[in-house]
């Protein structure tokens, strides 16, 4: 009976290829949402896993976005006072500050990684962010002709890249976290503002102070029993020209704001899903009915109800598989530039494109598929089933 | 041995008015019969192979099929038994239309049974049809002929012990319509009953058994035992 259903479908081809590509459109829709769902849920909760800080603080608000410097590896030239980390510690409450200095590679050039790219200078001496990836591989401080690069940096350890003109040396790549660190590039902080300091497109920006007196962002962890909320009332209120912010909240805040887009996305998804069982009830309606006589033949001869329900059940579910395989590549394949396209639109974390979610998917997409084609041909097989075979036999001759 | 008995049946149709193509016909069919229905077109011939076939539900009347009265069978049992005891050649040709014609016989062939076909005696029934190059050919690439030589060939392979033919001779050449009452006749030496509805007489005179329906009635012509 299942030879008699796939000849059933191939030998009904055209058809059968515009119910596949159906079902294949209305799944790649449905695996793509998915997968980008499920990578911005997988950044956010790597964000929140990694991130190690409790707060970080920033340039005051109108300079600085703290979602842009979290989620994003945007070049962002902002800068405060170095001494801020100072006087932050007199409010008490914190465990550990981490200053971080950020500049920029510059686009192109022959010297220079191909790209603009964000710079950030740790301090090897207060750093806990990096920390625990250099304990857990063995790596000391950085030299001063190396660097770690995020997971989205396409150059691999041991290469040797050069950053300004200047020869670096590649010696470990961090694990994702789905933040802004993820495209970023690690240098010790002296290196990063002697870098800064010669790039002559920044000169500007150094007029009141050189960048040995700056930084950029200060990463508090807080002490325990203390409260996150009151720490940053307390530095936002105090004078200093900074914003500091929760990065648990901001990830809240972003999960929030995914979550509301997510039902509607998938309302959107829902509703498309129906509109394909309707179309696909319609065409398995029409393929049963003018295989009425045939039907009627194969009672005839000696097939049974359930049989004939089963035949017609299975060239839905083979066309439903083929559907469900062709929407689920098409999803695998379009999920990175349409990733890529709403990264530079909205301020997203990603978390990273693997295989194991390329075959999550594709599960999706192909048990998704055969769910689709079984809703939408139980009826008419059902209906197929019960004809009379004499009736099915002479009127379908007739219709 | 009794294969099929019909008492009493009858049989109406509403379409604008109402026909009563059957009006208690009894029939008994026997092992190794070979009986002819004769009647002119439209008159119920093909109404009376379905409800011996049981595939149409007689209004009054009982129908035994094996012995067994169909009436008080599940519709399993009835498929069961249509599967492996009733070859049907419709009016109109009709066959598996995704299947070759090989893979049509082979397919009815193994119907209700866990059995694998046997090529050999499929591809010896196309060769005596005239069909073993056509073999690979779907239905619709087949002439009208060839389809029906291809039904008889599908009602044929399974060696039921019914064969319910209705004009099987149609779009069949002499030749070609010879060698199917002759394969009737072969089937019926082998302990098959074959019931064949035609409007052409020049076929029926092959029946031992030859009856006319008209008027609802089912009247013997010549009684002829061999």
């Amino acid at each position: 009976m299942w030879y008699l259903a796939w000849r059933n479908t191939v030998r009904r081809r055209s058809q059968s290829v515009f119910t596949v590509i159906i079902t294949g459109l209305t799944i790649s829709v449905l695996v793509m949402v998915c997968l980008i769902f499920l990578m911005v849920q997988e950044g956010l909760e790597l964000s929140t896993q990694r991130l190690g800080a409790d707060v970080i603080v920033l340039p005051d608000q109108a300079r600085a976005n703290a979602y842009q410097t979290l989620f994003t590896a945007d070049p962002a030239n902002i800068y405060m006072p170095a001494s801020i980390a100072g006087e932050l510690l007199k409010i008490g409450g914190i465990a550990a500050a981490s200053p971080q200095f950020f500049t920029q590679t510059l686009d192109g050039g022959c010297c220079s990684y191909g790209e603009e790219i964000r710079l950030v200078g740790y301090d090897e001496k207060t750093d806990f962010i990096l920390q625990p990836y250099f304990n857990e591989r063995n790596i000391g401080a950085l030299k001063d002709n190396e660097v770690i690069v995020g997971s989205k940096v396409e150059v691999k350890p041991g290469h040797v890249v050069a950053l300004l003109g200047k020869p670096f040396t590649v010696v470990g790549t961090l694990y994702p976290t789905g933040s802004g660190m993820d495209g970023t590039i690690f240098i010790n902080i002296d290196v990063a503002r002697k870098l800064a300091g010669d790039i002559p497109e920044l000169q500007h920006l150094w007029k009141d102070a050189g960048p040995d007196d700056l930084v950029s962002s200060l990463f508090i962890k807080t002490q325990n029993g203390v409260s996150t909320e009151r720490l940053i009332a307390s530095i936002n209120q105090s004078g200093l020209g900074v914003q500091a912010v929760a990065t648990r909240a901001t990830i809240n805040n972003m999960k929030s704001q995914m979550d509301t887009v997510s039902k509607i996305i998938f309302a959107l998804c829902s509703a498309s899903l129906v509109i394909a069982v309707l179309a696909l009830v319609g065409r398995f309606n029409s393929l049963a009915r003018e295989r009425k006589s045939e039907i009627g033949l194969l009672r005839a001869i000696g097939v049974h109800k359930k049989q004939v329900f089963l035949l017609l059940l299975s060239e839905a579910w083979i066309m439903a598989l083929a559907g469900g395989l062709i929407g689920s590549l098409l999803a695998c394949i379009g999920v990175t530039p349409v990733l890529n396209i709403l990264e530079d639109t909205f301020v997203l974390p990603t978390g990273m494109w693997t295989l194991t979610l390329a075959l999550k998917g594709a599960g999706v997409g192909i048990v998704t598929a055969l769910l689709l084609g079984s809703w939408a041909s139980i009826y008419p097989a059902w209906k197929s089933a019960g004809l009379d075979p004499q009736e099915a036999i002479t009127r379908g001759a007739l219709e | 041995m009794e294969i099929c008995r019909l008492e009493n049946v009858s049989k109406s149709y509403f379409t604008g008015e109402k026909l009563s193509p059957l009006q208690n016909i009894n029939l008994l069919i026997k092992a190794g019969d070979f009986v002819s229905i004769e009647g002119s077109s439209g008159i119920g011939k093909s109404t009376l192979l379905h409800v011996m076939g049981s595939l149409l539900k007689a209004d009054a009347g009982k129908l035994y099929l094996d012995q067994r009265e169909v009436s008080l069978m599940t519709d399993r049992q009835l498929t069961d038994l249509r599967a492996a005891e009733i070859g049907f050649i419709f009016q109109e040709p009709r066959l598996i239309q995704a299947l070759t014609l090989q893979e049509n016989l082979e397919f009815t062939k193994t119907l209700g049974t866990k059995r694998k076909s046997n090529a050999k005696e499929v591809l010896s029934l196309l060769d005596r049809l005239g069909l073993s190059e056509r073999k690979d050919f779907l239905p619709y690439q087949l002439s009208g002929g060839q389809r029906r030589r291809a039904m008889v060939a599908g009602a044929l392979i399974k060696r039921p012990a019914l064969i319910l033919a209705d004009e099987p001779t149609n779009d069949l050449d002499d030749f070609w319509a010879h060698e199917i009452i002759q394969l009737f006749l072969e089937a019926r030496q082998q302990g098959s009953a074959v019931v064949m509805a035609t409007h052409n007489q020049q076929w029926t005179k092959a029946a031992p058994f030859r009856y006319r329906l008209e008027d609802g009635e089912l009247s013997p012509v010549q009684v002829q035992q061999q």
